[in-house]
């Protein structure tokens, strides 16, 4: 199903001016046309816009701005992380999630993500504030086949990888505070919590929780951490 | 408790060989022989003060016999410890280098205490090194019977963090 409407969303994207009839769309996905019509349906209410227009077909006329398993998959070239992928509204921690599915057996790479989290936390328990839409809130499981004493290395190689992505994509230079925070100006705009599943000589699963401030205001960000914490924006 | 032919023999055994002390441990009775300038001096005893009354004049005019009784008390001493200390048949260990917290946060209460009756999938303890935090589970269900190192301690690689009592 999620493969089908993938595909279907490359078809309509790869060219956003020309129409796309349903029976072309049909054929490609080798679904029928009323199966091609459920699948534009959903991904409507993923926010996404189709237009259709009789004897030409259909197109997209805007993309989300919100997050959903659809949005973040498109275009998304991965071979493990983030081939699964949990997307929740609201949740109290995504890192909570994590763990129960990490539990369950979910796989290598498996990806929880949030709009929203209620009780975000940090190291300590500390609370980690994670309002709707402000950021990113997200935990990877990852099963590495490497020794647990290895395993803090992990640590390192997110706090380098986001770095890397906000130096790329803005025109911000960030530090990493060594090992699991990322600042911008000095103050915090992101944080690793690293969390694993261990016996002596296994790893069972290790969740790296990551949360980062990228929308917010000043005046959303809690006064009491103002002088600590920033955002991208 | 050995019977009288029984140390008559040992004695003899004693006396025949290079062996200058000895001492026999069954059942909380001890026996110690020690030989000092030719002599051999036998005694039985079932409890340390059993000696002192059995052999006030001794003691006084041999000093060989005093330094005998010291090594008794002190034997006796480790049986006692032994005894007190919790039968264990499990040890949890540490995975990895890194910091011993016996609690999810400073502000609550430790995962588990002393008497705490813990399952394979409990978590026990969290081992912290950079910022990695790792939840010990268990691994075994019974009762945590002994905890070996404080909240905030380095622990090492393998080192024995908590005793249990399988069920």
């Amino acid at each position: 199903m999620e493969s089908t409407r993938n595909k279907l969303i490359d078809l309509l994207a790869k060219d956003k001016d020309t129409y796309i009839s349903g029976q072309m769309l049909s054929e490609h996905l080798g679904i029928s046309r009323s199966a091609v019509w459920k699948h534009m349906k959903n991904l409507e209410k993923d926010g996404y816009q189709i237009e259709g227009k009789s004897n030409k077909g259909y197109r997209i006329i805007s993309f989300p701005d919100k997050l959903s398993e659809n949005t973040i998959k498109w275009g998304l070239n991965t071979s493990w992380l983030g081939s699964k992928i949990i997307h929740k509204e609201s949740t109290p921690s995504t890192q909570v999630i994590a763990h129960q599915l990490a539990q369950e057996g979910s796989p290598h790479g498996t990806i929880i993500l949030a709009d929203e989290q209620t009780s975000g936390r940090g190291r300590l328990n500390r609370e980690w504030f994670s309002s709707k839409g402000k950021g990113i809130w997200m935990s990877i499981i990852l099963r590495p086949e490497i020794l647990p004493y290895l395993a803090p290395q992990l640590t390192l190689l997110t706090a380098t990888v986001l770095a890397e992505v906000v130096q790329k994509n803005t025109t911000v230079t960030p530090m990493i505070k060594w090992p699991n925070d990322i600042l911008i100006n000095k103050k915090k705009t992101a944080g690793i919590l690293t969390e694993m599943q261990a016996e002596q000589d296994q790893i069972q699963y290790v969740i790296i929780g990551i949360g980062m401030n990228i929308n917010q205001t000043k005046e959303d960000i809690p006064i009491e951490i103002q002088s600590k914490a920033t955002s991208l924006r | 408790m050995l019977k009288v032919q029984e140390i008559r023999e040992i004695i003899k055994l004693i006396d025949q060989s290079s062996i200058n002390q000895f001492t026999y441990e069954s059942n909380g009775t001890t026996i110690t022989m020690e030989k000092s300038a030719g002599n051999t001096t036998v005694q039985p005893q079932n409890t340390p003060v059993q000696v002192v009354e059995e052999n006030p004049s001794v003691q006084t005019k041999e000093e060989p016999t005093i330094k005998e009784e010291k090594p008794v008390e002190s034997h006796k001493e480790e049986t006692v410890k032994e005894e007190s200390k919790p039968s264990f048949d499990y040890e949890i260990t540490s995975p990895m280098v890194g910091t011993f917290y016996s609690s999810p946060s400073p502000e609550s209460g430790p995962y588990v205490s002393v008497g705490s009756n813990v399952e394979d999938s409990s978590i026990v303890c969290i081992v912290e090194a950079m910022k990695l935090f790792n939840e010990i589970e268990a691994e075994v269900s019974g009762e945590i019977v002994e905890i070996l190192v404080k909240d905030g301690e380095l622990v090492e690689y393998g080192q024995p963090l908590f005793r249990v009592n399988k069920k």
